[in-house]
Parts: structure tokens; sequence; C-alpha cells
């Protein structure tokens, strides 16, 4: 008899308890997106990406696993820009989520959509829609998160977002929030003094993923190796690079690191510029697993191609 | 008096001049100068209608074109394969449509026009119309998009080359933890260049085709994952038109009595080595598809059994990327004739694709068809799949040179995605 009442007044004290929340279900489509993610969601979310870090973010193997995660999840959380046409699409409408659908202008609509491009201020809008230009993503340079200075905006889009999905943790964001931009900025603040010799240098970059990089240290990029956008170099336009980088006294190169190397180190045998390599996304470099490290290694690649001190 | 008018005339003329006065360049605006004019910039972006026209609402288009250049038996062919339009917009909240309108050598044909629901709950998602048929692993491929020229002779003879068919099908996500999707279906029939049934006019459900399948996908490693799809097609009644005696010597007779049943059967398997680094330039896909066709035959007077016959096919194929540009692949196929299981074709096939970019392929191929019987296929059943001799079961050496381009609208399709 006394050891039913126990059980009796447990059960009643356990169903009394409120139940813990689940973590908010997220994926993000990138591994940057992944981490920030993580540093602003703190225990109120869990996190996965679709990319793995060393990939083409442009050609990003579209895993059916990802499917049965993204069906649960409560939030995607996306570059947006068409940044993730060769993956996120196809993988939402096989999800069939109806909190996140697919959209040819939008990539993903619904309420569980998280689209951190809001606000950044778009580069290389292209002048013309022709794909006689290569691969052109429409509405302008979709790699800003290889730019230090678009970190904040990310963290706080994808705060707005958790917000949205989840507001009974509003407080528990911003407040991840704001310690992660203290620590964010704290290290923007570091390399914008690393990269203040780079100003007005001349670069050479694999491809056209790095607009925003050029605008937060100053580099001038003034060609790829990549004849077009998406298109590998030719024997006639590499010879080409040659010439200009010559004339133009390009000292760098920018070689990402999921492109292959044997055109950085040939064209830096001819023309005596330093090969810095860089990833596009965290996780390019065991050692450079989240935003802020591969921030860190971008702007020290850079800075030591140069050969130049603060 | 008269120094209050001058006093009146002169304000009065301040006030029009600074109306009208131009801003004075060399005088910097004030702050709040400056905050009105963005104000003003503002509300009129702000109040200006959104940046559309009425086509917005048109759907997405696209085209595929695709040419083939064959040789074989000293004979060569420039195959306009097919200019392939592709159209696709949401219809309301609930519904996306589609179509593939193809033109070719041989015609117009809409190779696909359906609608799809996309708010279901459970996970369930119906299609109607005109769809390619999941069966299998690259039946539901339109040609331009298979990994090599030609489909593999085994999907040709067994399915009817692409799975187009007329009906209604129901796709389930199953709640796995792993990737596990079943789909069930009702159809006319499968297949293009099948002519089993008539599907112009009425036939009864018991002539209609019944297809279910189910598909997962598993990771082995980060790397390493493999696709495994079981399928069924089950025709309780099909006619087949058939040789009234011997393999392929006798004369072909047409079945319109309708008194046989098919089931076709169908495993799929597909590896893929898709490596986080360097992936952009090596990896390979190997895939492979065994078939059974199983053919009964009824009595027309009594409807009792009088005949079944069973046969087999398949394909193997493998496909590397040499480069971020370059795939080099190959395939071995055999297949025994549906109402004969002593006709035995194998085919085997080398090819090597030159991606230039996303939207511009090319690609050569090496075909060698041997058969164990001979005859002329033009005349036999389910041996001519409607393109030409220089394809198909004729025997014989076959050199392929194919060329694909895709403009405008272009996504990337899960079904479609690299090797499934």
């Amino acid at each position: 008899m006394k050891t039913k009442s126990v059980l009796a007044a447990a059960a009643v004290f356990a169903l009394a308890l409120p139940a813990a929340a689940a973590p908010l279900r997220v994926l993000a489509t990138f591994p940057d997106l992944a981490d920030i993610a993580r540093q602003v969601g703190g225990a109120d979310v869990t996190v996965e990406s679709i990319a793995r870090g060393t990939e083409d973010p442009h050609q990003v193997v579209m895993r059916p696993s990802f499917v049965p995660k993204l069906n649960r999840a409560d939030a995607v959380v996306f570059m947006g820009l068409t940044l993730e046409h060769a993956f996120l699409p196809g993988l939402l409408d096989a999800a069939v989520n109806p909190k996140m659908r697919t959209d040819s202008v939008r990539e993903c609509v619904g309420p569980a959509c998280i689209d951190v491009s809001a606000g950044v201020p778009i580069l290389e809008k292209p002048a013309t829609l022709s794909r006689s230009e290569g691969e052109l993503h429409p509405y302008g340079n979709p790699h800003y998160n290889v730019g230090p200075q678009n970190g904040p905006l990310i963290a706080r889009n994808i705060a707005e977002g958790f917000a949205r999905i989840d507001p009974a943790h509003e407080a528990d964001y911003r407040r991840n929030l704001a310690a992660y931009l203290s620590q964010l900025n704290a290290a923007i603040a570091g390399w914008e003094k690393l990269v203040a010799p780079l100003k007005g240098m001349k670069a050479v970059s694999y491809h056209k993923d790095v607009a925003y990089l050029g605008k937060f240290t100053g580099l001038d990029f003034v060609d790829t190796i990549e004849l077009k956008p998406g298109v590998p170099p030719t024997p006639t336009h590499l010879q080409g690079l040659v010439e200009r980088m010559k004339q133009d006294g390009v000292k760098i190169i920018v070689c990402e690191q999921h492109f292959s190397r044997e055109s950085c180190d040939w064209l830096a045998e001819r023309t005596g510029a330093k090969v810095a390599v860089i990833g596009v996304m965290a996780g390019a470099f065991p050692d450079a697993d989240t935003y802020l490290k591969i921030q860190d290694h971008n702007i020290r690649a850079v800075v030591a191609a140069a050969g130049v001190a603060p | 008096m008269k120094s209050l008018a001058a006093a009146l005339v002169a304000a009065l003329s301040v006030a029009a001049s600074a109306q009208t006065a131009p801003p004075d360049p060399d005088v910097a605006p004030t702050a709040e100068q400056r905050l009105a004019a963005l104000e003003s910039r503002l509300d009129k972006l702000e109040n200006a209608p959104a940046n559309a026209s009425i086509s917005s609402f048109n759907p997405a288009i696209g085209m595929a074109i695709d040419a083939v250049v064959r040789d074989s038996n000293n004979r060569a062919n420039f195959d306009f394969r097919a200019a392939e339009l592709n159209l696709e917009a949401p219809v309301d909240p609930f519904l996306k449509a589609w179509a593939v309108i193809t033109g070719s050598n041989q015609g117009v044909d809409v190779e696909e026009a359906a609608m799809q629901t996309t708010a279901l709950p459970y996970n369930l998602t119906v299609r109607g119309g005109r769809v390619f048929a999941p069966f299998g692993r690259l039946s539901a491929w339109h040609d331009h998009e298979l990994p090599m020229v030609d489909r593999p002779n085994s999907l040709n003879t067994f399915v009817g080359g692409e799975a187009h068919a007329d009906g209604l099908e129901v796709n389930c996500l199953f709640p796995t933890p792993f990737y596990l999707e079943g789909t069930v279906g009702a159809y006319n029939r499968i297949g293009a260049d099948n002519n089993r049934t008539d599907i112009l006019g009425g036939n009864s459900l018991s002539e209609w085709t019944y297809l279910g399948r189910l598909h997962t996908y598993n990771e082995v490693t980060d790397s390493l994952g493999f696709d495994l799809g079981v399928s069924e097609a089950w025709t309780p009644k099909s006619g087949q038109d058939r040789p009234t005696s011997g393999p392929l010597t006798g004369s072909v007779v047409s079945d319109p009595r309708n008194d046989s049943g098919r089931t076709l059967s169908g495993v799929d398997l597909t590896l893929r080595y898709q490596p986080a680094v360097g992936g952009l330039y090596k990896g390979f896909i190997w895939g492979t598809e065994v078939l059974q066709n199983d053919e009964r035959t009824y009595d027309a007077a009594s409807g009792a059994a009088d005949g079944r016959a069973v046969s087999y096919a398949g394909y193997s194929n493998i496909e590397s990327k040499l480069g971020r540009v370059v795939r080099v692949g190959g395939y071995a196929d055999l297949t025994e004739l549906t109402y004969d299981n002593r006709s035995i074709s194998r085919s085997y096939a080398g090819y090597l694709t030159f991606e230039i970019t996303e939207f511009d392929r090319i690609r050569l191929q090496y075909t060698r068809v041997m058969n164990n019987f001979s005859g002329d296929l033009s005349s036999l059943p389910g041996t001519d799949f409607g393109y030409n001799d220089l394809t198909g079961l004729h025997p014989g050496s076959i050199v392929s040179l194919q060329w694909t381009a895709v403009i405008g609208y272009h996504v990337h399709g899960f079904r479609g995605r690299w090797g499934s």
C-alpha cells in the first residue's frame, strides 16, 4: 500500500512538472551557418550542416539522408541568392515539410525558412543575365559569408529567425547573439588591423567568390583563373592571365581549397605571385571548423601571401 | 502705409524666392534637409508597386536539346533525338504542375504533363496525369539525362523505353530515421514504347498496370552511400504479340484477346562514392538493375492458365570522374526476350563524357551488341524501339557521339541527381 502511494505521488509530481521543451531541430545548408546557428541557438537548438566544409558550394552532393532530417526540421538556415540551387530545392521537394517549401525565386518559402541574406549589401549584381557570361547568380554574388564583415548580419538574421520560430526562447537567443557578436566584433577589429597593408594590392582568385573578402581586405581582384564563373580555365585563358598578372603587378593568387591547386601553382611559377589557399566554408581545413576560425585562416593566408606585416 | 506695403512685397518676394531657388551647391545641406530628402526617397520606394509584370505568373521555361550521331554496320545517321521543352509552375497553395513537350525526328510528343500535390498531411504526395512512373533506377529518366547515350536494352525491352505512364500515383516518405519512400500507382500502361495496351480506347481495370515501389538510401561512411529499390508492376490482363512457333522463325501474331497477365519485377542498387575532399574531381557511381518479366497466358474460352514465360534482364554500369570535366564509364547488359528466354542479347558499352559546363555536354560511346539469335528485328515484337536500326538489339558495333545542351530554366531535381 505504501509503495503504491509513493508511486502515485511520484506520478502526480512528474505530471505536474513542466515538460522540457525539445530543442529546435535546425538544418543549415553550410557549415558556417551551422556554426553560427549553434552559437546563437545554444542549448535550445540542435544543428546539422547539409554541406561538408570541403565541398564546392555550387556542387554540394544531394544526399537523401537529409530528406528525413529536413522532413522533421523546425528550421532551415540558408544563404539564398541561389547559392544552394544545386541541392536545397531538390531536397526540400523530396522532404515534403509543409513549413519549408521549395521556391524558384527564393529557394525556400515558409515559416521555417531562415534566409540569412536579408540586408546584406550585395556585390557584383550582374549587368546582364546571359549564360554566355558563365554560371551567373541572377541576384548578385552569393558568397557573402567569405567576407567577415557580414558575419554579424548573418548572426542577427539567424537570431531573428529563431526568435520568430521559437518565441519562448527569444531572450536566450538575444543573449547568445550578444555574446557571439562581442567575440566576432573583437575578431573583426583584429583582422582589420591585419589587412590594412593589403589595400589596393592586386590579386586573382580561382572562382569569383572573393568579392566580399576583397571589400574587407581592400584587395583588388582583377581576374579569375576560371574562364567565366563555373567554366574551367582553358590554356589560352591561362596564358593571357599570365600576361595580365605581370602587367597589373598581381602579387596574390587566392586558390580556394576545393579547387585543384595545379593551375594556381602553374600561374605562381610564371608570375612570381604567391598562392593563398583559403576556404569558403567552415571545415574547409581540419583546424578551421568554425566561422571565426575559417575567417582567421583566410585573413592570415592572404596576409602571408602578400608578405606584409601590419 | 507705404512702408507696410513695401514690407509686404519684400516678404512675399523672399518667400517666393525661397520656394523656387535651387539649393546652393556651395552650401552643404543641413542634417534635417538630408533626412527629409532620405525620407522622401524612402517613401517613394516603399509606396512604389512591386517590380513585377503580369507575366510573372508564367511558368519557368527551359529546353534541353539532344542530338546523336551514330555509325553502325556501315550505316550512319544524325539523330535529332529531342528538343525537350520544360514548363513548370505552382498552380495554387496545394498543387504544382509541369509539362515536358518533346519534338524529335519522330514528331511531337507530350512526355510529361502532370500535377502534384504540395500540401498533403502524413508526408503524402499525389501525382496525376502523364508522368514518368518510378519503376527502377533509370526508367524514370529522360533520354538526355541518362549516364550513357542510349538506354540499356534490358530497360527498353522490359519497360518499353522511358517509363511514360498515364495515371495516378501516391508517394509516401516514411517517418523513419533513414530515407525510405514508397510509391503505389495505377496507370493505363507503363513505357513509351510499350504497345501491349491501347491507351486511346477504354480498358477494363484489369488491363491497367499497378505499380509498387520501395526505395531507401543509407550511408556506409561520410563519402560512401547506397540506394536500394524494389519495384513491381502488375498487369492482370495484357496482350502481347509473339511468334507462333519457334524462337524467331515463325510468323508473328498479335494477341488481341488480352489473355495473358504480366508481372514485371525489379531490384536496383546504386553505390555512390562522393568524397568530401576533392569531390569536384573524383568519385564514382556503380549501378545495377535486375528485372524479371513473368507472363502468364490463359485459355481464352475457359480462362484456365495454359502457359507461363519467365525471362530476366539487367545491366550494370559504372561511371567515374577523371577530373572536373571528364567522366569515364561503361556498362554490360544482358537481355532475354520476353516471349522466349532462350533468345539472349548481350551489350557492352564504354563511354567518355565531357561536362564542358553544367549546361553543355558531349559524350562519345562505343557499344557492341551480340545476339544468340538472328532474324529481321524490325518485324519482331519487343525489339524495335522506334529510333532506327542503329540502336536497340540490332547486332554489331555502334559508335555514337552525343551532344546535349540546356537553355533557360534548369533545376536539379531529387530524382535526377547524378547516378540515382
